[in-house]
């Protein structure tokens, strides 16, 4: 995260979710699926993606942003977060028949989003291996 | 057959829950791919303009490399073509046969031998002036300067003046050098190609930038043919004159007088104290 105020919008919404999470927990009747909880969560990492990607467009840099894992992580998050949020707001108004059913989107969106985290960790294994983060060969050998 | 059953069920939610995934599902993957995109256009304009910026960069040191052997040529040529042969006569003169001569011979061949030697002392001398003027390191570049017009106005066929108007304390030795270098290359031009009758040099300051403006009245060049040839592979000496500005951040535009008359070109240098005192 660059600019300061970013930064700040980051930390205002993880506080103002953090808080809204707590308290409709303990209102809730802690039984089956808490609809709100889940869907404020998936709106507030949906805009937090999006001021990733604000900031990613914003500053000039000099790599290709598919090379970073970042990328890749927020991408995961945004895709399994966007395709499971129309779920989790109605998830209320379902019956356990239609749950049952339609919970295969969130199935497929879990397989989808860690397939793309494998992408993030493969990115960085081949970001990490490439020659400028390879440590010189020291010239004095130690075991001669 | 997901599409058909949710369009087949009545139930209203199924409907708004399949559109409504999809189109999120959509409106992210657009997002994500519009930001790759765009981010490699501009990652992409950047690279040209950085290599656009280091041919650029090439271009001037490769001419000024190739000036240097210019230079370094004629230089060889004056000692080869003028010393050289000099010296051979002075030597012939004062060859071992020379005692055996009769008295009148000797002292007419030292007088023959002194006077080559005279004139091969003042040949050198010549060279290492247009090499290095000495007034220029030892009284500054207006004395260096107006010793230059002085001697194109000697000359007879140009009228060349010049005025400082505010020079009172001189600027760094070599800084002073690199000013006098582009001030003699684009005289040079002038003389060489604009078939002026004057060249007028004046000298001011403004704040903290030293200007200096070279006016004349012959054929000249506009801003737009000195970039343009600045990019061709003509133009060396021009080449020369923007590397050497670099060098003290310097910028050099040509232009035509409000008149239209005349050709004006202006060099604008920033005063080495407030470079340091910016930098500090």
């Amino acid at each position: 995260m660059g600019s300061p105020f970013s930064k700040r919008i980051v930390v205002i919404v993880s506080a103002a979710v953090l808080i809204i999470l707590i308290f409709t927990f303990l209102r809730s009747n802690k039984e089956g699926f808490d609809s709100v909880t889940a869907s404020v969560e998936s709106i507030s990492l949906i805009s937090l993606s999006l001021v990733y990607f604000y900031e990613q467009i914003s500053k000039p840099q000099s790599t290709f942003i598919y090379s970073s894992p970042n990328f890749w992580i927020v991408i995961a998050l945004m895709v399994y977060m966007s395709s499971t949020l129309f779920l989790f707001i109605i998830s209320n108004n379902l019956s356990v028949k239609e749950m049952k059913k339609y919970w295969a989107i969130n199935n497929i969106s879990g397989i989808i989003a860690n397939i793309i985290f494998c992408i993030a960790f493969l990115v960085n294994r081949f970001v990490s291996r490439s020659p400028i983060f390879e440590k010189p060969y020291e010239d004095v050998l130690e075991n001669p | 057959m997901v599409l058909l059953q949710v369009l087949n069920s009545d139930n209203n939610i199924s409907m708004v829950l399949f559109f409504g995934t999809i189109g999120m599902l959509a409106l992210t993957i657009g997002l994500i791919v519009f930001i790759s995109f765009h981010q490699r256009r501009v990652i992409r304009y950047q690279q040209q303009l950085q290599r656009m910026e280091q041919d650029q960069q090439k271009t001037l040191l490769n001419a000024s490399i190739r000036l240097q052997e210019e230079e370094r040529q004629r230089i060889a040529a004056d000692l080869h073509d003028d010393a050289g042969p000099l010296l051979a006569t002075a030597r012939l003169y004062l060859n071992e046969n020379f005692v055996n001569l009769d008295k009148t011979t000797q002292l007419q061949s030292i007088y023959n031998a002194k006077q080559i030697i005279d004139d091969t002392i003042q040949l050198i001398r010549n060279i290492s002036h247009s090499l290095m003027p000495p007034t220029l390191k030892n009284f500054g570049l207006e004395s260096a300067v107006n010793d230059l017009f002085q001697k194109i106005s000697g000359s007879g066929s140009m009228n060349a003046s010049c005025r400082f108007h505010d020079y009172r304390e001189r600027l760094k030795v070599e800084n002073e050098l690199i000013i006098f270098r582009v001030i003699q290359e684009l005289v040079n031009n002038i003389l060489k190609h604009s078939n002026a009758s004057f060249i007028h040099l004046t000298q001011n300051t403004s704040g903290s930038k030293f200007f200096i403006r070279i006016h004349h009245d012959g054929r000249g060049l506009t801003q737009t043919d000195f970039e343009k040839l600045n990019k061709s592979n003509v133009g060396l000496g021009l080449k020369n004159i923007q590397s050497r500005l670099k060098v003290l951040q310097g910028k050099i535009f040509f232009e035509k007088d409000m008149s239209q008359t005349y050709y004006k070109v202006t060099i604008e240098l920033v005063k080495e104290e407030d470079t340091t005192k910016a930098a500090g």
